[in-house]
């Protein structure tokens, strides 16, 4: 008997919403993968990465977006980065490589008044001079783990934990509703 | 009544009438209004009743420092009490009640204790409710509970809801007064991101109850002008009604802002928003609250603060009384009058204690220069002053200034204490202040409005230019000082007569001096003898006029007696407030695993395991107990195939050419060794020796393993290898990153488990030899579907695990409970894997508590010698290797019908149960459908050598002393041959 297909499920299926001007959507077509930095082969490590995205490693809050634009680079910790869009052939690059893309899940919230629906519960500073276009952080969202990544002035993208996904798409949309 | 006291002017929208009622009756303000100067616009002087005498009250003052007029705002379920009416915003619909009184305000039978006052003084409760000690519980606490407090709640779940966010600049702006709207232009020229917060919803501080000029314009005037220049910066945000609660490390404060309390609803939106504000620095300039004189019956509705009577006239256009006098010891006491009369206002005298050349003279004023205001009448209200030269004047308004005490509050949040200037009579900030703080204004002693202006713009510069901004050259506002002088007068002495100190507690001078003579002189101890200066005004109008007292009680100065410490909040905060949105199923978040929609549609029941819900057990039709349910999912599992959902398990991952030697290092048993394609059982430690987790651990790769944890220490695990990564192995090459959440995760276990993965996985040869227990693999599932395979048994059956991308989990577990169909595969839950765990001697947190040994756990043997681990040296402690060492055994009971119960404690048989004769503790219980019975695992002293004995397990909670049997904690499968098989 032929085995069966796996079909793959997205965590908040898609959601998609807009509320008083804000948008709010899932996203489910990027890929995450962490790269680490081997301690004992800095060197390698640099060119490589020179090599696959046309730059140094970035620095907090700094992103790098790679030079064929299908992917972005985000530190995430002392010598660990997220590759967040299609990392395909660029995996097998790296010496410690780990797919994290079943782990997050991914908002993204747009519209005039973001910013003060993430004042409710973001700490991170996101005033314009401060948290710039490509600007991504840690944080923690309502004791949530969560990255915030600005990819324009009034749009955010939001990682957080996948199997929280439900509790944290309630935090930002409640944090909607109570600013507009 | 129609507003009777309502004066010309004001700052109130005449074009917006309000309705409210107050005990039920309806009365009329305006927009602009507070419920308190509603009112006594409408001539309502008595509101409430005090603390511990329910003696007749009224409003005091005009702002957050309010001790009288608490009332109960709102109705039904959003009754709030203990509301200061003196902050709350009149709206059209607004519904309050007095509190604190038994039957009417009018007629309160608990007034009856203001008879018995001579009996209730200070430290009146220690002394006589002592004995008999019996009537304690029964009657003393019951009696007193029924008689103290102020308003009640309503006992209905508040409907509003509230909110908290954060919020960020280079300069907060604590107060929008002069001082503050001063320093908050200046820094906004410079550039700065500046928030000036102000807890009125009228910014302006005194300026709105005073008649000043600035820049030669009213300062109306000048104030409109501001607010406007701020709120048209784009780097300024602009807070009213929010109140900056306390100041902590770092720059941090906390502000409260009332959205919606000034609307008869809330539209669906958050009442309240409790903000942390991050500054780089912050000004304080929260101006100086007014405080006053002591003296014989100084408490009854119409005698008010001198300012708040000033306020009510300037700001909502209302004379508090018709007769108005003010006792004063400083100039401010003259300036109201001028604006009394300018106001329209009848003032009867001005009472001055002292002995100077009157500062002014007003036509129809009484002027009385070193006299003191020495008696008052009236049941409730003011009706009569007497003065120190025996004249009585008709009075229905009494305004007291005792001088003004600056707001310090936040410049001690962080262990500041103030320091005493004689000069003004008052405390002011000192050195330390919390850092990135100064302080502005009158509340830096600066009482005049021109000196309180100039000090806010050079401050306000120099903080901008500290924080990297060109500051502007835009000259201060020019304002010119008032004069300002004061003699200090704290309080009336009368041998007959109480004099009020503290209103809203009901301390006296003489509490004060009771507590002095008592022993209780510090004023940490006067505070908590008497009261003075708790509650919800904190002693903003009374604490310094106690200590003053204190002071002259024990012969020392003010500065020597010192402050109580201030602590946040600055005001009062609801508790819903503080709780924000985190409250029912949202006060945590909750975390589901995949196949969560599925165990829905299988009626499964959840149990919070931390943030996760996990299937317990999954009934079927017809089960009507959950044991029935557990023990045919035990049954079903160990005769063919159960299937676990083990996502929630901690997953890390782990690389480096240095992974193995770490592993080796936080692991207590041996790992460097462990083949590519292998799995091991790891046993973690403390530094001290106790077991911390356990867990097992595969190699992937040469450089790449993926550990398991407990899913209840998932998070302390990954915090403590990252630890020790950072901190212990800092030359080690090696890299952590959390993957729990990334992949789905299954247990598949019983005698059918190979033949059901074989039906999912692709290529992989299962057969033992190929894949035998303890074995791990990169696999295909399902026709190339990446997959991870353990075959690893919890169970103890023949057992694997089976992980998949987090978004095939769903997916998985349908793929798997359709190919299992002819194995008639069972889900199992966590209650029918703890009974198998539990069957086989397998130890959760149960066991592993933080208290017990590899060694109490049977597994001393791991903790290898002959490496450095964490944990291993301490381990080998003597206390923790010798003696009478508990060890974990299984226990049965000798009677198979009884059941037994986790926390019992075990005794020989014929002992007494006692600590002395305390043998160890059960730890964990299941009734075995496997062996028919109940069973149990504990730890019993050298319970090890003691197996086929027979003690007692004596439950002093449930009354049961069973017989039971030592017998192996390997209850199932002692040999392991099944899960090896």
């Amino acid at each position: 008997m032929a085995k069966p297909t796996l079909k793959s499920r997205s965590r908040l299926a898609r959601y998609a919403t807009e509320i008083n001007g804000i948008s709010l959507r899932e996203i489910t077509d990027i890929s995450i993968t962490s790269i680490a930095r081997p301690s004992h082969n800095t060197d390698d490590f640099t060119k490589t990465f020179a090599a696959v995205f046309g730059n140094d490693a970035p620095l907090a809050p700094n992103t790098l977006m790679s030079k064929t634009n299908d992917c972005r680079v985000i530190q995430t910790q002392r010598d660990q980065w997220f590759i967040i869009g299609d990392a395909n052939g660029i995996r097998t690059k790296f010496d410690y490589t780990t797919d994290q893309t079943d782990g997050w899940v991914t908002l993204e919230i747009s519209g005039e008044n973001t910013i003060s629906a993430l004042e409710r519960i973001c700490p991170i500073n996101l005033h314009p001079d401060q948290f710039q276009i490509g600007h991504a952080a840690r944080t923690a969202m309502e004791h949530m783990g969560c990255i915030i990544l600005r990819t324009d002035t009034q749009t955010f993208h939001l990682f957080s934990a996948s199997s929280s996904a439900e509790s944290f798409l309630h935090a930002v949309e409640t944090s909607i509703k109570n600013v507009t | 009544m129609t507003q009777v006291n309502r004066l010309k002017g004001g700052k109130i929208n005449r074009g917006v009438s309000c309705s409210f009622t107050f005990n039920g009756k309806k009365l009329h303000g305006y927009q602009g209004d507070t419920l308190a100067s509603a009112l006594l616009a409408n001539g309502i002087k008595f509101v409430g009743r005090s603390f511990k005498y329910h003696r007749p009250r009224g409003i005091f003052t005009a702002g957050s420092e309010e001790p009288n007029a608490l009332v109960q705002l709102r109705q039904g379920s959003a009754n709030e009490p203990n509301t200061r009416a003196t902050m709350a915003e009149l709206y059209n619909g607004l519904s309050a009640n007095s509190q604190n009184h038994r039957g009417s305000l009018k007629f309160d039978l608990m007034a009856t204790a203001d008879l018995l006052s001579p009996f209730l003084g200070a430290g009146f409760y220690y002394k006589t409710f002592m004995w008999p000690r019996t009537f304690w519980e029964k009657l003393y606490e019951p009696v007193i509970r029924a008689s103290a407090g102020l308003g009640k709640l309503s006992g209905i779940e508040d409907p509003d809801i509230y909110d908290k966010g954060f919020l960020h600049c280079d300069l907060l702006v604590i107060g929008a007064g002069p001082s503050g709207l001063t320093a908050a232009l200046t820094a906004a020229r410079a550039g700065a991101q500046v928030i000036i917060a102000d807890e009125d919803f009228l910014l302006g501080g005194r300026l709105n109850s005073e008649q000043h000029e600035i820049d030669g314009v009213h300062a109306d005037q000048w104030v409109s002008q501001t607010v406007a220049a701020l709120r048209g910066f784009d780097n300024v945000r602009v807070m009213s009604r929010t109140t900056v609660l306390g100041a902590f490390d770092h720059g941090i404060y906390s502000a409260l802002e009332r959205k919606t309390d000034h609307l008869i609803n809330s539209d669906g939106k958050p009442r309240q928003v409790l903000w942390r504000i991050y500054s780089k620095g912050a000004i304080l300039a929260s101006g100086a609250t007014e405080r006053s004189i002591a003296f014989p019956n100084n408490d009854r509705p119409g005698i008010m603060l001198a300012g708040a009577v000033r306020s009510y006239a300037n700001r909502h256009g209302v004379a508090a009384g018709n007769q108005i006098s003010i006792f004063t010891n400083n100039h401010s006491g003259w300036q109201v009058v001028q604006d009394l009369v300018d106001q329209g206002a009848n003032v009867a005298a001005i009472v001055d204690t002292r002995d100077i050349p009157a500062p002014a003279t007003f036509s129809g004023v009484a002027i009385l220069m070193g006299t003191q205001v020495v008696n008052t009448t009236g049941r409730r209200a003011l009706r009569s002053i007497t003065l120190s030269n025996g004249q009585i004047i008709q009075s229905d308004c009494l305004a007291v200034s005792g001088g003004w005490s600056p707001n310090v509050h936040l410049t001690c949040h962080q262990r500041g204490r103030p320091e005493w200037r004689d000069d003004i009579a008052a405390f002011v900030p000192s050195k330390p202040l919390p850092v990135g703080m100064s302080v502005v204004g009158a509340a830096n002693g600066d009482l005049t409005l021109g000196a309180a202006i100039k000090s806010a713009h050079q401050t306000a510069n120099v903080v901008v230019k500290s924080l990297g901004y060109k500051p502007s050259r835009k000259q201060p506002p020019h304002a010119d000082d008032e004069p300002f002088a004061i003699s200090p007068y704290w309080h009336v002495a009368h041998e007959k007569h109480r004099a009020w100190v503290d209103l809203q507690n009901d301390v006296t001078t003489k509490d004060i001096k009771q507590s002095q003579a008592e022993g209780f002189g510090s004023v940490e101890h006067l505070k908590r003898y008497t009261t003075l200066g708790m509650a919800t005004d904190q002693g903003k109008t009374s604490n310094v006029l106690g200590l003053a007292v204190m002071a002259e009680a024990t012969g020392k100065s003010i500065l020597e007696t010192g402050t109580t410490i201030f602590r946040p909040p600055y005001s009062p905060v609801a508790m819903g407030a503080l709780g924000g949105r985190a409250r029912d199923k949202n006060y945590a978040p909750t975390r589901k695993t995949p196949s969560h929609q599925w165990a829905i549609e299988q009626n499964a029941v959840f149990v919070e395991t931390g943030n996760w819900l996990r299937a317990q057990w999954y009934p079927k039709q017809g089960e009507t107990t959950w044991r029935e349910s557990v023990d045919r999912e035990v049954l079903a599992t160990r005769k063919s195939v159960g299937i676990c959902d083990v996502t929630t398990l901690g997953k890390i991952d782990i690389q480096g050419i240095d992974a193995a030697a770490f592993l080796n290092f936080v692991y207590a048993n041996p790992f460097l060794k462990v083949p590519v394609g292998k799995v091991r059982y790891g046993l973690m430690l403390r530094e001290d020796g106790i077991c911390y987790d356990d867990g097992t651990t595969a190699r992937l790769g040469e450089n790449h393993f993926v550990m398991t944890t407990t899913t209840a220490n998932a998070v302390l695990v990954y915090r403590r290898l990252e630890f020790a990564r950072q901190c212990l192995c800092p030359d080690m090459d090696v890299h952590l990153i959390s993957t729990t959440d990334a992949w789905a995760q299954y247990a598949i276990a019983g005698p059918n488990s190979r033949a059901l993965l074989t039906k999912i996985v692709d290529d992989q040869d299962l057969s033992n030899d190929a894949f035998p227990f303890m074995a791990c693999a990169d696999v295909t599932i399902c026709g190339g579907t990446p997959a991870r395979l353990f075959r690893i048994s919890f169970s103890g059956e023949l057992a694997y695990e089976l992980a998949v991308p987090a978004r095939y989990g769903d997916a998985l577990i349908r793929a798997l409970m359709t190919a299992g169909q002819e194995f008639d595969v069972t889900p199992y839950g966590t209650e029918a894997l703890s009974v198998m765990r539990i069957e086989k001697g397998h130890v959760v947190g149960n066991e592993i508590n933080g208290t017990t040994t590899a060694l109490n756990l049977g597994m001393g043997g791991m903790v290898s010698q002959k490496k450095d681990s964490i944990g291993a040296t301490l381990s080998q402690r003597n206390a923790m290797i010798s003696g009478d060492i508990v060890r974990l055994v299984g226990l049965k009971p000798v009677d198979k019908s009884q059941s037994l119960h986790a926390g019992a404690h075990f005794v020989e048989m014929g002992a007494e149960p006692s600590t002395q004769n305390d043998l160890g503790w059960m730890t964990s219980v299941a009734y075995s459908p496997t062996f028919g019975h109940s069973i149990g695992l504990g730890f019993v002293k050298n319970g090890d050598a003691r197996h086929g004995e027979t003690i007692r397990a004596w439950d002093g909670i449930r009354s049961q002393d069973i017989p039971v049997k030592i017998v192996s904690p390997h209850m199932y499968d002692p040999e392991g041959t099944i899960q090896r098989g």
